[in-house]
């Protein structure tokens, strides 16, 4: 198996995985708190994905792995589309305000625990510029 | 209340698509310039997506069409990944338009989607 077909098969069953999750956690949360759940924890998942790469040994550091974990399970846990037709129909129930709000939340904390998660896998590892 | 055997074929549907959505994903990623258009696109399309099944009733298609392939297709993480490095090795107003793309394109696809999914139902 080659290498282009390897990494597609690692990112679809990544993916494959990501989105069950991500339908389960949904069947079980409201809305408004499957998508905070989702989208942060994937956020500092592929931080901490992303983080390990920079421990060359590590089994998640491999391009497999990184591809599984990082681009086919985050990417497939996490969701936009979901979350902008969730404020589409939450402006209109909440307000503007409130939704800006819930934008604002959810993106700045994606951002932190994502930089936090990075930070705290690759402390001791190989440093790269990337 | 879903019958059980409907769930399952929900959430086979919704594995199969999703990691059909996450291999598209893939292969956009690459494309990348001043933003990272990769993942916009992916985002937006799929969004497009969410919306045109918006105004339909919910059933195994739908939430195979929605959850599956548009949440497979569509990611926050790589997002809030790519707008933290861009604002690292690019600087603030790169960030900053990553964020409003990603954020307006998305809802505006939505909006366009439904519409478009009303127009044909009328």
């Amino acid at each position: 198996m080659n290498s282009r077909l390897r990494s597609t098969a690692a990112v679809f069953f990544g993916g494959a995985l990501g989105s069950v999750l991500r339908f389960v956690v949904g069947l079980i949360l409201p809305s408004f708190a499957s998508l905070f759940v989702v989208n942060l924890l994937g956020a500092a998942a592929l931080g901490w994905v992303q983080g390990r790469a920079y421990h060359p040994g590590h089994r998640l550091a491999n391009p497999r792995a990184q591809e599984f974990w990082g681009t086919g399970f985050c990417g497939g846990f996490t969701t936009m589309s979901g979350l902008a037709a969730f404020v589409l129909l939450q402006q209109q129930a909440v307000g503007t305000f409130a939704t800006l709000l819930y934008i604002f939340t959810q993106l700045v904390l994606g951002l932190v625990v994502h930089r936090v998660a990075i930070g705290v896998a690759a402390r001791g590892g190989v440093d790269t510029d990337d | 209340m879903t019958n059980p055997l409907e769930l399952w074929l929900m959430l086979v549907g919704v594995a199969v698509l999703g990691g059909l959505g996450a291999v598209l994903r893939f292969w956009v990623n690459a494309w990348s310039g001043y933003l990272p258009w990769g993942t916009l696109a992916a985002n937006t399309v799929a969004s497009f997506v969410v919306g045109v099944n918006l105004p339909l009733p919910g059933n195994v298609i739908s939430t195979w069409l929605v959850v599956g392939l548009a949440g497979g297709l569509s990611t926050f993480s790589t997002f809030v990944a790519q707008t933290g490095w861009w604002l690292w090795k690019r600087g603030r107003v790169p960030a900053l338009l990553n964020v409003l793309t990603n954020l307006g394109l998305p809802i505006l696809a939505v909006l366009a989607g439904s519409s478009v999914s009303l127009t044909l139902l009328n």
